[in-house]
């Protein structure tokens, strides 16, 4: 399990570089071919008992997170969301850019008239590093910089907590897999870029590795909190993997759909369905890439996506796994092309 | 000798909402130097540290050691508990906050969540959560949480540029600092005078901390030192970080006292800034003033940006200088400088 170390790299999307040298430097000694293309996909391949056809699994490696888009007169910094980064939840935390530290404060609750019940909008939270003035900013945060949480990952009873669990749980399984041993069929790991920022990095994959199947590991939305009532949440945490029958822009092709939901079934590992379409993943680009590549979804469920800090149970981890090494080192992903 | 931003950061870092400071006191006790005559509690939970007890005139001075926080009011199904707010918690910085929550049998971590906004309806999307919505997800440990168990984010402090110091509960470690500076730079000092340095409980929820103490010790004088808000437009004159410790004036303070302190910072070109208080100071100086037969009471406050957030930032030189600025004071009064009042 990789999920500590690649929860506390950063990767927001555009600067995955950091996420994609460790995969590479932990997964070279078991990649058969590994390259990275054009716009930053790290793409590994390892040859299978079978080379009859070809497996993708995908995984991103992108986070949400905050760009620097301003630099104030007063030293402070605009600051505007990548990728779908709930802004809500930025507001009295630390950060880092590069080297340099700062905070996001607001203003003192004695100087709200009454108390504000609103968040505030994206232009009035900005980022204090203790630059005296804009000059003095300017020399050590530039236009266009990422700015990260500081979240540490912790493990704690039943639970991981940190930050980029979305997709760095994905990532980890897929490195889990690859250093397990050999797949059914040769198979590609594909490490991803900018999925956050619209799926960008998946669009180009098809074309390079001309799969039969695909399978995308996510991490997405557990609903199971006080606040929400049960009708909608969208997945919860403890009942195993989610597996996702449709989301924005695609039906998941029902033969991988079915594969999936009955390898589960017949190895008596738990799984749940995800109950809300909204929100889409990079299956939605390979199943429209080329030819069309029939691609399903398996996510671990995971509570406060997209926010500094995020939960994850470490069975539904465990369990997500192990349907991942049936479908693709036992290979009854098979079934999704013989039916 | 510690230094000064050191002192900041473990302060910090300890813990102690209003009405729960035993932790906080014991961190106070281990940073007040050795060399001060006495070090004990009173029935308040106070911190009292006197130097030179039979002196004259009798000088105490006051910085509250309780922060703002929280306490468990519900539990709730499936590993969640509900909290309620102690002091002037703002929810909207409540939100995604890893907390820490001191029960009886140590210390349970949990995390404030927050509702995906594509699950919420979008007229609630962008409001602030009240705090009855608010719950805590409870990593591990949930069975030994009890309702009234205190709550604080777990903040750890961090230096940023300028040397500026960032963390929580800065309002009112910052002045606990002050204070355990007054003891150290006194050490270097001979004098006539006596000196009562009260860490006091319960400001955050104007409780009876500082007053109680200030009725059972009886001093000529006193200086309240507090926070005040930097670098945001109050409509008042505005105070910086960086530009030394605000002198308050107005109704809580005793003018002549005032006079004294901006005398002694020009004479002695310790910076200084005026901060204008016509009515209420939201300090335990409002309190202070009028114990007993009324004393004469002084505000300073170190400048503090984003109070009551887990990120409040302070400049450690600010700090130094307003302990300077309290010893000049003093040193001023025992060579006759005070006899005016």
């Amino acid at each position: 399990m990789y999920l500590k170390e690649l929860s506390e790299l950063s990767g927001i999307s555009g600067d995955e570089g950091e996420v994609r040298d460790f995969i590479k430097s932990h997964m070279a000694s078991y990649a058969d071919e590994m390259w990275v293309d054009n716009v930053g996909n790290l793409l590994i391949l390892k040859k299978g008992r079978e080379s009859d056809k070809k497996v993708l699994i995908a995984a991103h490696m992108d986070e949400v997170g905050m760009m620097v888009v301003r630099i104030n007169e007063d030293g402070t910094l605009g600051v505007a969301p990548v990728g779908g980064l709930d802004m809500r939840v930025c507001l009295g935390k630390r950060v880092r850019i590069g080297d340099v530290h700062g905070v996001i404060g607001y203003k003192a609750i004695h100087l709200q008239k009454k108390m504000e019940d609103k968040f505030p909008a994206r232009r009035d939270v900005k980022v204090f590093c203790g630059f005296k003035n804009k000059d003095e900013a300017a020399e050590n945060v530039k236009l266009g910089d990422y700015v990260y949480f500081t979240t540490t990952f912790e493990e704690k009873g039943e639970y991981f907590s940190g930050k980029a669990f979305d997709d760095r749980g994905g990532c980890s399984i897929l490195m889990d897999l690859l250093s397990s041993g050999e797949p059914a069929y040769d198979t590609i790991f594909a490490f991803l870029v900018q999925e956050e920022t619209g799926l960008r990095g998946s669009s180009v994959v098809v074309e390079q590795v001309k799969p039969d199947v695909a399978i995308v590991v996510e991490t997405t939305t557990a609903g199971d909190v006080p606040e929400l009532e049960e009708y909608r949440w969208a997945t919860h945490l403890g009942d195993g993997p989610a597996v996702t029958f449709a989301h924005r822009g695609y039906v998941v092709d029902p033969r991988v759909f079915q594969t999936i939901v009955e390898t589960a079934e017949k190895a008596g590992i738990r799984y749940q369905y995800k109950r809300r379409t909204a929100g889409g993943t990079d299956a939605f680009r390979f199943a429209r890439s080329a030819y069309g590549v029939p691609a399903g979804v398996v996510s671990i469920p995971c509570r406060y996506i997209h926010s500094p800090v995020s939960l994850m149970r470490k069975d539904d981890y465990h369990e997500t796994l192990k349907l991942m090494q049936l479908l693709v080192m036992k290979g009854e992903v098979k079934k999704a092309w013989r039916n | 000798m510690m230094e000064t931003k050191e002192i900041l950061k473990r302060l910090s870092a300890s813990f102690g909402p209003a009405g729960f400071e035993e932790k906080v006191a014991k961190e106070i006790e281990q940073l007040v130097p050795d060399e001060v005559d006495e070090v004990r509690r009173d029935a308040l939970g106070n911190v009292v540290a006197t130097i030179n007890p039979d002196g004259s005139p009798h000088w105490a001075l006051f910085a509250h050691m309780d922060e703002i926080g929280g306490v468990v009011s519900k539990l709730e199904e499936g590993g969640f508990v509900r909290i309620t707010p102690v002091g002037g918690v703002d929810p909207k910085i409540l939100v995604s906050q890893r907390v820490r929550i001191h029960t009886r049998s140590g210390v349970v971590d949990g995390i404030v969540g927050a509702v995906a906004p594509h699950l919420l309806d979008k007229d609630k999307r962008d409001k602030v959560p009240m705090y009855e919505e608010l719950f805590v997800d409870v990593l591990d440990g949930v069975e030994r949480i009890r309702v009234g168990d205190p709550v604080i984010v777990d903040a750890e402090p961090c230096e940023l540029k300028s040397g500026y110091v960032s963390g929580k509960a800065l309002d009112n470690r910052a002045s606990c600092a002050v204070l355990v500076k007054v003891c150290e730079y006194l050490k270097e000092r001979r004098f006539g005078f006596r000196v009562s340095v009260v860490f006091n409980t319960t400001e955050e929820t104007g409780g009876a901390g500082a007053k109680g103490a200030a009725y059972a010790l009886e001093p000529d004088y006193a200086i309240v030192v507090d926070v005040t808000h930097a670098n945001e437009d109050t409509g008042m004159n505005r105070i910086e970080l960086g530009k030394g410790p605000a002198i308050a004036v107005g109704a809580p303070v005793d003018r002549t006292l005032f006079q004294r302190a901006c005398d002694v910072a020009e004479k002695l070109s310790i910076p200084y800034q005026v901060e204008p208080v016509p009515g209420r100071s939201g300090t335990d100086t409002d309190q202070v003033q009028l114990v007993g037969r009324g004393i004469k009471t002084l505000l300073i406050s170190v400048p503090l940006l984003y109070m009551h957030t887990p990120v409040e930032v302070v400049d450690p030189g600010d700090v130094e200088m307003a302990a300077r600025l309290i010893v000049e004071l003093f040193m001023d009064f025992e060579r006759g400088g005070g006899q005016c009042i």
